[in-house]
């Protein structure tokens, strides 16, 4: 970035600027930034509006922050209300706390979600970990999604390694090596295909009320508990307490423990 | 295009690979979107794949997983370019182009002596054409001109080209790869081909 000769950036109390580049920004107070606004770090405090594209190599807004355009970032610290209208670009850490919407999609290195994100496009990270909310309504991509909380799924979902305790809800596919999931409240989950699986319910005196509802799911090892499903195919399938199945269709090894109720049986 | 279509389940059971398998390769992009076609039967809804394609891909990455990575295997299937460059007669030793078609790719372009990518893939398409024995010498230059000049309308090579005539005289159509046409019904549909799937088989060549 060719910030090495150029100023910094005040804004305090009531201020507006026109875009530009910067070394330093900080903004306190009611901000308005008319046009794109780049540089090399940018903190801001109380109300933010950007008019714009940002780009910057680091991030932190506290407060509300309005971004009616693309942000590219180093590394991006959001605490407080956060809504961007373009694309969110991130090459390390994107941190957030509080609320955000993402409107047209986040790309990072890693995606960590304290509290609730809403996320309008495709989301491609290596990393994303959930503690609240997330919806994310188009497909994602990850090699680790890590949730407790609630996690809302709108397009197909993959990654290597897919946790999820808590609340699920999903209307595509999840595509992942290993699949985690212990129930803490009702779920729907469209399709399951993947290697290793295991559900199981959580604890507490409602525990058995959480079910998983699902169409079909599709894997190698597969054990579950508390799932209502319509199809489960794999090699081995073992399935347990609360668990209401069509039809099962096995390779290797079935086996159903005491609680289990299932329709059909077949050995492939 | 009416193709034939072969269940999820009975892929399993002809080639022997598991549904993890199955989808750590879809996840891997080794077996494209587009392939999973899901239809509705009295089983509820089930997924579909086109017979041919979705049976040599298998076959292709059985034989190839033991030697290289997935990630490396996904590169030499997906359509985008690869980065090379090749002269006339190295192609011609890997079998991508015949002598034949070499010398009308020399005619178009006399000064021509090392392929990049693009090159390479059209002069692959010229040696199908002739290869196929419907598309005569002159036509094929034709096609080799269509296709450098149909191709900044396309992304990433993703198109189909195919030769119609009527009578005796042949015109060259560039779409894109998913597109439908119909031909006057007196012509004749001389030659057709995914150019995404000649690049498929230039990768596999160059291994």
């Amino acid at each position: 970035m060719q910030t090495e000769a150029a100023h910094d950036l005040h804004l305090s109390g009531n201020g507006s600027a026109m875009g530009g580049i910067y070394r330093m920004v900080h903004l306190e107070g009611l901000s308005t930034i008319d046009g794109d606004l780049v540089c090399e770090q940018c903190v801001a405090h109380g109300v933010v509006r950007v008019h714009g594209n940002l780009r910057t190599e680091t991030a932190a807004f506290h407060g509300k922050a309005d971004v009616f355009g693309d942000v590219a970032a180093g590394s991006a610290d959001i605490h407080g209300s956060m809504h961007i209208s373009g694309l969110c670009h991130v090459q390390k850490t994107l941190r957030m706390h509080g609320s955000s919407r993402l409107q047209n999609g986040v790309h990072a290195e890693v995606i960590h979600i304290h509290g609730r994100t809403h996320v309008g496009a495709g989301c491609v990270a290596r990393e994303i970990e959930v503690r609240g909310v997330a919806q994310l309504t188009k497909d994602v991509r990850a090699e680790r999604i890590d949730c407790n909380g609630v996690l809302r799924l709108g397009g197909l979902c993959e990654a290597e390694e897919f946790l999820c305790r808590g609340q699920l809800h999903s209307s595509g596919l999840i595509n992942a090596e290993k699949i985690y999931i212990r129930l803490h409240a009702k779920s729907g989950v469209q399709e399951i295909g993947c290697t290793d699986l295991r559900i199981e319910r959580g604890h507490g005196f409602f525990a058995r009320r959480h079910k998983l509802v699902v169409d079909m799911i599709e894997g190698d090892h597969i054990y579950v508990e508390n799932v209502v499903a319509k199809r489960i195919r794999g090699n081995r399938i073992t399935v347990g307490h609360g668990v209401y199945v069509e039809r099962v269709e096995y390779r290797e090894e079935f086996k159903r423990q005491h609680g289990a109720r299932v329709g059909e049986i077949v050995q492939l | 295009m009416e193709q034939e279509l072969i269940s999820k389940k009975e892929l399993l059971d002809l080639t022997g690979i598991s549904y993890g398998q199955l989808y750590r390769w879809k996840r891997k992009d080794l077996i494209p979107e587009g392939w999973f076609i899901r239809k509705s039967t009295f089983t509820g809804q089930e997924t579909f794949f086109p017979r041919e394609k979705i049976l040599s891909r298998i076959e292709q990455i059985k034989q190839l997983k033991d030697d290289l990575s997935l990630d490396e295997l996904a590169r030499r299937f997906s359509p985008d370019p690869a980065e090379i460059a090749l002269c006339g007669e190295d192609m011609v030793k890997r079998s991508i182009v015949s002598e034949q078609a070499w010398r009308v790719y020399r005619l178009e372009h006399p000064n021509t002596k090392v392929c990049s990518f693009r090159d390479v893939v059209f002069a692959s398409v010229v040696h199908r054409a002739l290869a196929s024995g419907n598309v005569g010498l002159d036509e094929a230059r034709n096609a080799l001109r269509t296709l450098e000049q149909s191709i900044t309308m396309f992304s990433d090579f993703r198109m189909r080209i195919a030769c119609v005539r009527k009578l005796g005289v042949s015109v060259w159509v560039v779409q894109s790869a998913d597109g439908q046409f119909v031909i006057d019904p007196d012509a004749k549909l001389v030659f057709d081909a995914d150019v995404s799937e000649c690049i498929e088989d230039v990768k596999l060549r160059l291994l």
